[in-house]
This record gives structure tokens, C-alpha cells and sequence, in this order.
């Protein structure tokens, strides 16, 4: 539709300009005819035409229903032109020696008129070109710059047709020289993303850097590996044993392990041995790789405690590693200057399907660093605490951080306990089993299982606080249940719940605050109990809250309160344009619209 | 020397007639048609009555810290197939032996310290036996919501999250947004409390009010609800026999585009609106009838020029 408008409209400009004389059109081809002979044209010189090749016009909808491609008058008498069409390349001839379905172009048909026994050509095998035509009765003169032509269409009709400008047509011309100098420069100045393959092998650097992974031989079959810490992969979070370490990442991964037939993989799998976690050496620098024989360049991996074998005996495996620690010291390029590896075994019983978790740690330190330091154990914060970082606690002069409960498989109270963390509220619970003891005994160790050992007295108020400076730190408020039972003698009370309650606060910069901790509560819930009672079980339940209490400075003026309903939006526009002018400077538009409006103001003042 | 226009100005002219000539009754007609068919444009064009409008705000929510779990375990399992536990002591009353506490930590954040929380992290660690797996999960969060930009919206709402697999699992993780559904526009003022109720009624120690299709069908009665939009929530497999099964919820609580109903003013502020810009047009083309009509005296007029009443001109002073 949209497009016999078109045309109708380039018919009304080739109509108008009726007294004009036609301008000499510069036309491509000298066959083509600028100027529209409405007289009966000649069969040689359409021919003629014709044989430069099929000339393919796109019927206009409306004007002519039939292309008038059908024409290509035939010339039996005239043997010098070429019956078939000419093209220079045939792209659909892709089996010499046989006609192609469809080809219009291929000479081992020996067609004469393809298109009369095939439905259509395919694509490339006519020439193409764009044609526009209408009914040859509504011209009388075309002054039209671009070449045109009368065509026969099938129905007798003649149809003037003018070849449009299309772009297609146009040819690729530039052609890039290609040769080993400006091949790479090419490849990247045009190509994008692309499929690489990643195997590179890089020279040895002359020491490790951060991350790097960390290069280990094994003299007994001289091969170098890396240092591994297997990490849980996949949604299996099975261990991929390959992991890398990396150079002064201290680092904890936890992954499982799965075994069909624990008999036979006690004693064969080497994730099980200890002594697979040590019996390599480890490349102080990367560039001892080039001389492996110089033991100079290599560190040995020390035992701290000995670790046996694993042992099949009966129906379990002993001496199962569950965890590996490395303690790596560096010395900065100088690289690794020992390592030591502890280890925990455990015993696993021999079923069908035995699964193990394992712990690697990774710790790095400096060489000769102070001991001392480090074992006062790792900040929380400097001097803020971290969210997600434990809170410190002070229980008998000796740092830790507070702990929940928590519970096994199977319900019951768990030996470990988590950590709290800073920020993250918690609960948690575990059943405990009672033994018969007499009250205040059994106070005693319900108190303590909450507690998790000697009850914390004092919390640190900043994440790095120093136990031996006391100021740093603040007391726990903290009241036990009141021990009289109520209304009978032999009832005993006892705590079932623990509510740690943590106020803290920012401080400090309001763009760098560090949080401290104002006070702590414990909070006892009891629950009175038969004394008489046989042994039960008594669920206890420990939570923490933290609550921020930071008082928020006044917000600069201007902005508005969550709570407002005020219209603190009502010059909106102007705000928007405005802080738009502060981000980026030089824009002058927003002022520009405030001059306009104010001169706009004052021409309404002067009316 | 040219002289050129420094200024200028209309001259008035009026025209006389009678109450009851055709020049009156041209005037009343023009006049009519001049102020009625802009109406009549308006309001069958549609729209002219702005009957719901939508406004954005990032709604204040925090975590009331209400958990219910219900953790459904492999069917080898002999017990009964299900692990339970809530922050209701109620509910943990009715389980019994399914009751298995787990370890729940959970942060609110508040990433740009607007007083308003962006994020929730939540971690559940739910201590399994080494014969029990774990196929699904049902979760249910619950949340205050609020809004003030408009009306003073206040709900209690709560974010379901179910998911299973036929695989046994070690840990869900899902990230998604917790947004607002409204099954009708809210007002444009006051206080909405309607749904200032707890989702799930904590005091009561009858089972059926902790019974998941119960408190879903309440829920779902209401209408304007949340939801926990989650295209796909991510089921790992592989857990060691003393691990425990962990959810890994990140749940964020994004800017939300709320529908409500606008108020008389700003309802008429809209019509007058499109009235008026359509009335502009009608107002142009009835001026340059009238003035054709009375010019050409297509209606006999007496035509008065205002020169003639005195003055040559008026002086406009603003």
C-alpha cells in the first residue's frame, strides 16, 4: 500500500513537468534509454536489452499485478544472442553436469525460458535490479534522471518502468590487504568476542604475587603441581580436587566427599591420606621451576603431629583426614619460607554410601612475625566492627568470640558452636538431656550449655579491642532466673532460652561510620520443672538481637524525612535540573529555561 | 527617512441589536457551540475522568522475624516424612517428634542510609541425620510493610517460598524481590490499616491456624498482598551425611509502583485540563466566525465603534 503511494506519487512527479524539456540523464549504460518512446518499440532492441540479463522488475501493487519480467521476448531468428542467461557466476550451479532445480542460471539445463518449468529462481541466479513500474499509458514523457524502460508484462500491458537507486547493488570495493604484520591488528580491530582458547604457558614470574597459585614438586616422581585447597564445586558441592591456592590468600573451603565402596577407597584414595597433603616440596619462587634439582629454591612441607595412614579395621576406616591446615610464611619477594600442615582425623564407618566432609584452611603469615600478635586472634574491625564479623567477648581475661547452640542431626545439643556474628540476628535451639541430678546441679550445667562454657563478662565495644586494656571493653548486664520456685518445694527452676541483646550505634564520620557496641544484655528465660521427674529432655533455645540505636544527624536541609508529607517535591523540576547541573558542569540549559521564564514573567509585568 | 510600525493596537467595535434578533440568537447559539462540543470531545475521547493514577515509593519493610519451616524429607525416611519448626512456640508445641530447631541467622541492610531497609539476608541451617534427605521446602517469612507517600498503608505481609526436587538437596538459594501485589487501588489519603493483621495468628495453639493452606487462604483473601518473586530458586545437591541443609535467601525489597485511586481535586485537575486546552481551539475558530458573521452582516447589527463612545482608546494598566 505504503508502497503504490510511493509510486503513484513518482508518477505525479514524472507527469508535471510536462513542458520541460527532458534533461539529458546521465545514465549508466548507453542500451537504456533516458527518453520514453511510446511507440511500438523493437523486438532487437528489448532484446538487446534483454540479453545483458534477466531484468527481474518488481511489479508496483496496484499499478501492475504482473511483473513484467515474463517478457523477454524471443528472438528465434536472431542466433547470436545467447538463449540462456547470462550471469558470470552462477551461484546455485553446484552440480556440474547437472541441472539444479530452480537454477535459472545454470547451462546444463539447456533452458530455454527456465521460469516455464521452474516455480521460481532461486536467488542469485537472475540478475538483480530494481525496477518500479506503472501502466505505460499514464506517461507521456519521463525527464527522470534515473534509467527507465518499457516493459511487455504477460498480459500484453505495457509497463514503464524506471530502475530506482538501491544500495544493494552497490559492490563491495575496498579490499584489505592482509599479511603477518596487520593480521593481529585487523582480527582485533574488527572482530568482537570470539571462542579462544585459553591454553597459554606463560614464562615463570621471578616471584609470586597475590593470588598467584602457588607451584609444589614432587621429587619422587618429578613432577611440579600446584598447591591445592579443594573447594566444593557445582551444585554437588563435590570436591574439585584441582583448586588452586592462592598466594597470600588465606582461605577455608569445606566440600564433600562421596564413596560407594568406603572399603576399598579407605586405603587407595589419597584424599584420605595425610600423607598425600605433604610429600611435595614447594616452590619458594616460581622461577625455581627451572632448576628443580637446586633444593634451594624449595620448601619442604614439616608435620606439626603425626598422622597415620588410614586403617581399615573391621567395619571402620581410621585415621580419615576430615581437615588440613597449611600455615604458609612468606617473606615478601623472596616467596615462601615454610610450611607446616596439621592435620584432623576422624573415623568413618564402612556402609554403601559414606559421605565425608572435609575442612581445608590456608593461612598465610609473615616470616618471623610476631607470634604474640597473631595469637590474639584476628580483628573484628578496625576499629568499627564488620558486619558479618564475631563479636567479641571476654570470659575470664581470655578473648573469644560469643557463641549460640547448636544442634546435631539428630536434635540434640552439638559440642560446636556457632559463632555470632556482628549484625546478623540468630536463633537457634537444641534438646538437652538431663541427667537426674539435684537442682542446683543441673541449673548449673543448663547454664553453662547456654552459655557455652564460663558465661562472657565483658564485650568488646570496637572490633579490635585489646584484653588487656580494659576500657575497650564494656560488662555484659546479665541476671540469672530467680531460683525460688513458686509454688511448690519440689519443682526446680530452670533456664530454658537465652536472649543475647546487643545495642550499638554508629560513630564517628557519617560517610565513614564505625559501629561499637553500647551494651549487652543476657537475658534468661526459665521454666519450673518437676524435681521428681525421670530423665527428659528439655529443649533450649538461645537468640541474638542487635539492635541499632544510632540517632541520625539531622539531614541536610532540604531533604526530606521518610515520614514527611510535606511537598518537599513541589520544585521538583527545577531540583532535578539543577542537580543535573551540578553532575555535569558546563550544561546551560536549565538556566537558560529559568532566564527564559523570568523574562517571560517580567514581559506579563509590562503588558 | 522610512517610518516604520513601532506599535499598534486592535481597535474595538461593537455591535447592537435586540434581545430576541437573530443576531441574539446567533450569539446564544455560537456561545453554546463554542463551550459544550469541547466537553463532549473531552469525554468521549476517554480519559476524561482520571479514575486510577499510580505513583512510586520504595515501601518501608523489616523482617518481623517470624519463621515457619516445613522441610519434607525423602520418603526411606520411616519417620513420617517431614522436619518443622517456627518461631511460634505453638507450633513447636504440635510437632513433636518432627520438631528440628535449626540455626537461623538473618540482616536487614540498608545500602544507601535512607532509613529504609534495601535487603534481607536470611540463612537457615536446619541439622539433618545422616538417613534424612531433604525433597522440599516450605517457607514462610513474614514481613511489615508500609507506605506513606499517599495514604498511610500499613499490612502485615509474608513472602512464601516453596521448593522441591526429586533430588535430595544441601542447599536452596533464592534471590528475588518481595513485591507488592494490589488487587484493588488504595486511597489517596488517610490510614489503611485493614491489613494490619499478623499473617499468622501466633497466639493461637490450634494446629489448623498453622496449617499452610489455611494461612495461604487467608492470605490470599486479601487484596493487596506480597509476593516473593523468584524466577527460579537454585536447588544444590550433594550434602555430606553431617552437613546440615542450608536456605540462602537474599530477599530485596525494590521501589514499587503503587496504584491509587486519585482524589476530587486532582481528578478535576485533569479534566480541566483537557477541557480547556480543546476549548482553546473551539474558542479561535467561533471568535473568527463571529467576527466574519458580524463584519459581513450576515445578522443585521448596528454596528458602534468605540471611538465614538469617547475615549479612542483604552489604556490596559496592569
Amino acid at each position: 500500500m505504503f508502497a503504490s503511494l510511493l509510486s503513484l506519487l513518482q508518477v505525479l512527479f514524472l507527469m508535471i513537468p510536462e513542458g520541460v524539456q527532458p534533461q539529458p540523464s546521465p545514465s549508466p549504460s548507453g542500451a537504456v534509454p533516458t527518453h520514453l518512446n511510446v511507440g511500438p518499440r523493437t523486438q532487437g532492441g528489448t532484446l538487446q536489452s534483454s540479453s545483458e540479463g534477466t531484468e527481474t522488475p518488481w511489479a508496483v501493487p496496484g499499478t501492475s499485478t504482473v511483473g513484467p519480467n515474463v517478457v523477454t521476448p524471443s528472438a528465434p531468428g536472431n542466433g547470436t544472442v545467447d538463449v540462456f542467461p547470462v550471469l558470470p557466476i552462477c551461484v546455485c550451479d553446484l552440480t556440474p553436469g547437472t541441472c539444479d532445480i530452480n537454477c535459472c542460471c545454470d547451462k546444463d539445463c539447456y533452458l530455454l525460458h527456465p521460469r516455464t518449468v521452474f516455480s521460481f529462481c532461486l536467488p542469485g541466479s537472475v540478475r538483480s535490479s530494481s525496477w518500479v513500474c506503472v501502466d505505460n499509458s499514464l506517461i507521456f514523457r519521463s525527464n527522470s534522471p534515473f534509467p527507465s524502460r518499457v516493459f511487455m508484462d504477460s498480459n500484453g500491458i505495457k509497463q514503464f518502468c524506471v530502475h530506482v537507486n538501491n544500495s544493494k547493488l552497490n559492490y563491495f570495493q575496498k579490499l584489505q590487504k592482509v599479511n603477518a604484520t596487520n593480521f593481529q591488528a585487523l582480527a582485533t580491530e574488527f572482530g568482537g568476542e570470539s571462542f579462544t582458547s585459553t591454553f597459554q604457558t606463560p614464562s615463570p614470574p621471578p616471584f609470586y604475587r597475590a593470588g598467584d597459585p602457588i607451584l609444589t614438586y614432587f621429587p619422587k616422581w618429578s613432577i611440579i603441581s600446584l598447591l591445592r585447597q579443594p573447594a566444593g564445586v557445582g551444585a554437588g558441592g563435590l570436591c574439585a580436587e584441582s583448586n588452586p591456592a592462592g598466594f597470600l590468600e588465606s582461605e577455608s573451603t569445606t566440600c564433600a566427599r562421596f564413596f560407594e565402596n568406603l572399603t576399598d577407597s579407605c586405603t587407595l584414595e589419597p584424599a584420605l591420606n595425610a600423607a598425600s597433603y605433604y610429600n611435595f616440596t614447594v616452590l619458594k619462587v616460581p622461577r625455581g621451576v627451572s632448576d628443580l634439582q637446586n633444593t634451594k629454591f624449595q620448601v619442604p612441607v614439616t608435620l606439626v603431629s603425626q598422622a597415620g595412614p588410614p586403617l581399615l579395621a573391621g567395619n571402620t576406616c581410621q585415621n580419615v583426614v576430615s581437615k588440613v591446615v597449611y600455615e604458609i610464611e612468606t617473606n615478601g619477594t623472596f616467596g615462601i619460607q615454610k610450611v607446616s600442615v596439621s592435620f584432623e582425623q576422624t573415623n568413618l564407618t564402612v556402609k554403601p554410601s559414606t559421605s565425608l566432609q572435609q575442612h581445608f584452611i590456608i593461612r598465610f603469615r609473615a616470616f618471623q612475625q610476631n607470634t604474640a600478635a597473631a595469637l590474639s586472634g584476628p580483628r573484628s574491625g578496625n576499629p568499627g566492627y564488620i558486619v558479618g564479623k564475631p563479636l567479641l567477648a571476654l570470659s575470664g581475661g581470655i578473648k573469644h568470640s560469643m557463641t549460640l547452640l547448636q544442634s546435631q542431626g539428630d536434635g540434640t545439643c552439638s559440642v560446636k558452636r556457632h559463632e555470632v556474628q556482628f549484625g546478623v540476628n540468630a536463633i537457634s535451639g537444641c534438646k538437652l538431656r538431663l541427667e537426674r541430678v539435684d537442682c542446683s546441679r543441673l541449673q548449673q550445667k543448663i547454664y553453662q550449655t547456654l552459655d557455652g562454657g564460663p558465661r562472657p563478662e565483658h564485650v568488646a565495644i570496637f572490633g579490635n579491642a585489646d584484653p588487656a586494656q580494659k576500657e575497650e571493653w564494656t560488662r555484659i548486664l546479665s541476671r540469672n532466673c530467680n531460683v525460688s520456685a513458686r509454688h511448690c518445694t519440689s519443682c526446680c527452676v530452670i533456664p530454658v532460652s537465652l536472649e543475647i541483646q546487643i545495642l550499638w550505634a554508629y560513630i564517628g564520620l557519617q560517610s565513614n561510620p564505625q559501629a561499637h557496641v553500647l551494651r549487652t544484655r543476657f537475658l534468661y528465660q526459665c521454666q519450673s520443672m518437676q524435681d521428681s521427674q525421670q530423665e527428659t529432655e528439655v529443649s533450649l533455645t538461645t537468640v541474638v538481637t542487635f539492635v541499632d540505636v544510632t540517632q541520625k544527624p539531622e539531614p541536610p536541609r532540604g531533604q526530606p524525612r521518610v515520614d514527611w508529607k510535606l511537598p518537599f517535591d513541589f520544585f521538583f523540576p527545577f531540583k532535578v535540573a539543577f542537580s543535573r547541573v551540578d553532575s555535569q558542569k558546563g550544561s546551560v540549559s536549565p538556566i537558560l529555561t529559568l532566564c527564559l521564564l523570568l523574562l517571560g514573567v517580567l514581559n506579563l509585568e509590562t503588558k | 527617512m522610512a517610518l516604520h510600525e513601532l506599535f499598534s493596537h486592535p481597535v474595538e467595535r461593537g455591535y447592537r441589536a435586540g434581545l430576541c434578533s437573530k443576531a441574539a440568537l446567533f450569539l446564544l447559539l455560537a456561545t453554546a457551540l463554542t463551550y459544550i462540543p469541547p466537553l463532549l470531545v473531552a469525554f468521549r475521547s476517554h480519559g476524561f475522568w482520571l479514575k486510577r493514577s499510580s505513583y512510586e515509593e520504595q515501601p518501608t519493610v523489616r523482617f518481623q522475624h517470624q519463621v515457619l519451616l516445613v522441610a519434607l524429607l525423602g520418603p526411606e525416611h520411616a519417620h513420617g516424612g517431614f522436619l518443622a519448626w517456627s518461631t511460634f512456640p505453638a507450633f513447636n508445641r504440635l510437632q513433636g517428634d518432627h520438631l528440628r530447631v535449626p540455626l537461623v541467622s538473618t540482616r536487614e541492610e540498608d545500602r544507601n542510609q535512607d532509613g529504609k531497609m534495601d535487603v534481607l539476608h536470611f540463612k537457615l541451617e536446619l541439622p539433618l541425620r545422616s538417613t534424612e534427605h531433604v525433597l522440599g521446602v516450605q517457607l514462610i517469612l513474614t514481613f511489615s510493610y508500609q507506605l506513606h507517600r499517599m495514604s498511610t498503608f500499613m499490612m502485615q505481609s509474608m513472602a512464601f517460598l516453596q521448593a522441591s526436587f526429586a533430588v535430595p538437596g544441601s542447599q536452596l538459594y533464592v534471590n528475588g524481590d518481595l513485591r507488592l501485589q494490589q488487587r484493588q487501588p488504595l486511597s489517596y489519603r488517610g490510614l489503611d490499616v485493614r491489613y494490619n493483621v499478623s499473617v499468622i495468628n501466633s497466639s493461637s495453639p490450634f494446629a489448623r491456624d498453622y496449617d499452610l493452606t489455611h494461612i495461604v487462604a487467608a492470605y490470599q483473601e486479601r487484596n493487596v498482598t506480597t509476593i516473593l518473586t523468584n524466577p527460579n530458586p537454585i536447588w544444590l545437591v550433594g550434602r555430606a551425611a553431617e552437613a546440615p541443609f542450608v536456605i540462602n535467601a537474599v530477599i530485596r525489597y525494590p521501589v514499587e509502583v503503587i496504584s491509587y485511586l486519585p482524589g476530587f481535586w486532582e481528578m478535576i485537575k485533569f479534566a480541566w485540563v483537557q477541557y480547556v486546552s480543546i476549548l482553546l481551539i473551539f474558542l479561535w475558530v467561533f471568535e473568527r466566525i463571529k467576527r466574519f458573521v458580524f463584519q459581513n452582516q450576515v445578522v443585521t447589527t448596528v454596528p458602534v465603534t468605540a471611538g465614538s463612545q469617547g475615549e479612542p482608546y483604552k489604556e490596559h494598566l496592569s
